[in-house]
């Protein structure tokens, strides 16, 4: 369980630039969730997001990890970092190594792990993001952009991470290579039973895939709820300058206009089956 | 307005194209017998899926790669001859996708200033300039504001505003909106709107967002290098088992409708907005209702 309590963070404390990121959150995350982050730009996702990596500490407030209190005396950081494992945004630009093998090993060698050890990390890491065996021993500079960024994903999977956070893992992906990135990350976490956070500016992606979601409003949290109840409130997401998926806001207005439908339809099978069933009666 | 669309702006002819890195490209041609013209005052959108060649065609059409075989004409300047590479730049100008690489200054309208500064403009028609492009991206209110201060779609209108004070005749983008939240987009989908109607300007906009092609007034898909299909959103967008089979979407409202229809309800597919899918079914189900 994740248990944010009270938690501020403000950049630049005391200088004249100083600017609170993140404001009073109080927040509670279950293991083996799939927990979708959105906000407009500038909402605190971001900063919410390496607070709870453990990468920044919170301002004011606390941070629990399963009864670990992140920063406090009794808390081996170092441990909870190989518990968590942070994707940033445009991962591939951090591969560095010779090999696409090396680079996804460098996680577990820091974790002075035996070779066998690492050499399984890395080949079930590789697996789970679909990399073909011949790959592993490529120059990651040899390869295709969404083959990159799984090289990039493979590396903080092999952690074995218990929480894995993704910043925006499909921007700049075509459908084709988001669906697949997408698609991995939800049999990761079916198969592996993780704690998944994935920030995202893509209302159909998140409605997709996760099954909670919380919205960040200028610092604040606004909502956190079940998927399904979030985009039943699409007139507060547009107001927060965010958006809900076209097929919901399809249904929302087929429901002004009498047609008996459900609220908060946020995928197209699920409009189709609906839609078909009034239809056809 | 058919007198202005025989109007070619852009003229590309059998254009083929290959990266000297051949271990990237596994020394395929990136761009085979490419041949596309881009008309005066159209809208026009690119899609395809990454690497299928469409960031390079983009790059053919103000001289930053010239085609190793087949010709780029802008205006009737051939891209090939380096002693035109100004006028052409100043014809045809580029947006990318990450605002932050393109803004140099630490004020606002200092940035926008910019090109006209480096193309040697005279200082009052600088800031005739400077005021009409912050205008035409309503960023005016913004002119004495620091650039890294404002959010992602402001910034990247900030990037538009300063291609705007070359006056040039082709605003080319590469993928805007990809990195900006959900009301970033819209924002820069307002603007090349409005740019395009009211300003007459000709938009080339490649893009990854089906809903954002569907706004254009003629879409053009690659694939593997090629131009593999050309006509109005809803001519592209109705051939949904193509566009999926080459890892591409379309909009969720004509999903939804090619769903039905499959489905065995006679629906039309070659519907783009939401407004469309809800009209037609609302028609159906208030015909149904009326009919018991």
């Amino acid at each position: 369980m994740i248990k944010l309590t009270d938690v501020s963070y403000t950049y630049m404390t005391g200088g004249p630039f100083e600017k609170a990121a993140v404001s009073d959150v109080n927040l509670t995350l279950n293991n083996g969730d799939f927990i979708g982050l959105m906000g407009h730009t500038g909402s605190g996702k971001s900063t919410l997001i390496q607070m709870i990596a453990g990468l920044i500490k919170p301002t004011s407030g606390t941070i629990e990890i399963d009864g670990q209190t992140l920063h406090s005396k009794d808390c081996n950081m170092r441990k909870i970092r190989f518990k968590t494992g942070l994707v940033m945004q445009y991962p591939e630009y951090q591969l560095f190594e010779e090999t696409v093998f090396k680079d996804i090993a460098f996680g577990p060698s820091n974790m002075q792990l035996p070779d066998e050890d690492i050499k399984r990390r890395v080949e079930f890491a590789a697996d789970l993001v679909g990399l073909a065996p011949e790959i592993l021993e490529k120059s990651p500079f040899e390869l295709s952009g969404g083959q990159k960024r799984r090289v990039a994903i493979a590396g903080v999977l092999a952690m074995e991470p218990q929480l894995l956070i993704l910043d925006e893992p499909t921007a700049g992906l075509d459908p084709a290579g988001r669906d697949e990135i997408l698609c991995k990350i939800k049999d990761m976490h079916r198969r592996l039973g993780i704690t998944v956070i994935l920030v995202s500016h893509s209302m159909e992606d998140l409605a997709n895939i996760t099954n909670r979601i919380v919205v960040m409003n200028h610092g604040r949290v606004a909502m956190h709820d079940k998927t399904s109840e979030i985009f039943k409130k699409s007139e507060e997401l547009q107001k927060m300058g965010l958006a809900v998926p076209q097929i919901t806001e399809i249904c929302e207005k087929l429901r002004a206009a009498g047609l008996p439908l459900s609220e908060g339809i946020y995928t197209v099978e699920m409009a189709k089956a609906e839609i078909e069933k009034v239809l056809k009666k | 307005m058919d007198g202005k669309t025989n109007n070619i702006v852009v003229d590309i002819k059998n254009v083929e194209f290959l990266y000297e890195d051949t271990e990237e490209t596994g020394g395929s041609r990136v761009l085979k017998d490419v041949s596309l013209q881009v008309r005066r005052g159209e809208f026009l959108a690119v899609l395809g899926h990454n690497g299928s060649g469409k960031s390079t065609l983009a790059k053919h059409l103000n001289a930053i790669l010239i085609p190793e075989k087949g010709k780029v004409m802008v205006e009737g300047l051939d891209t090939s001859d380096e002693s035109l590479l100004f006028d052409i730049r100043q014809r045809v100008g580029m947006v990318f996708q990450n605002p932050d690489n393109q803004l140099v200054a630490t004020i606002v309208e200092e940035d926008v200033a910019f090109a006209p500064e480096n193309l040697g403009v005279p200082q009052k028609e600088i800031r005739e300039r400077v005021d009409y492009a912050l205008d035409a991206v309503n960023m005016t209110e913004y002119k004495d504001h620091a650039p890294h201060m404002l959010s992602g779609g402001q910034k990247q209108r900030i990037a538009i505003a300063g291609v705007l004070a070359m006056k040039p005749d082709v605003l080319v983008m590469d993928e805007p909106t990809a990195m900006l939240d959900p009301a970033g987009r819209r924002e820069i989908m307002e603007t090349v709107k409005k740019l395009n109607r009211e300003e007459g300007m000709t938009v080339v906009m490649i893009t990854h967002f089906m809903e954002e092609a569907a706004q254009a007034d003629r879409v053009v898909v690659m694939d593997h290098g090629k131009i593999l299909m050309e006509g109005t959103p809803r001519e592209v967008f109705s051939r949904v088992d193509e566009i999926k089979k080459i890892g591409l979407d379309v909009p969720q409202a004509t999903e939804l409708m090619y769903l039905l229809k499959k489905s065995g309800l006679n629906f039309e597919t070659d519907i783009l907005s939401a407004d469309e899918c809800v009209n037609v079914i609302k028609d159906v189900y208030n015909a149904a209702k009326e009919a018991l």
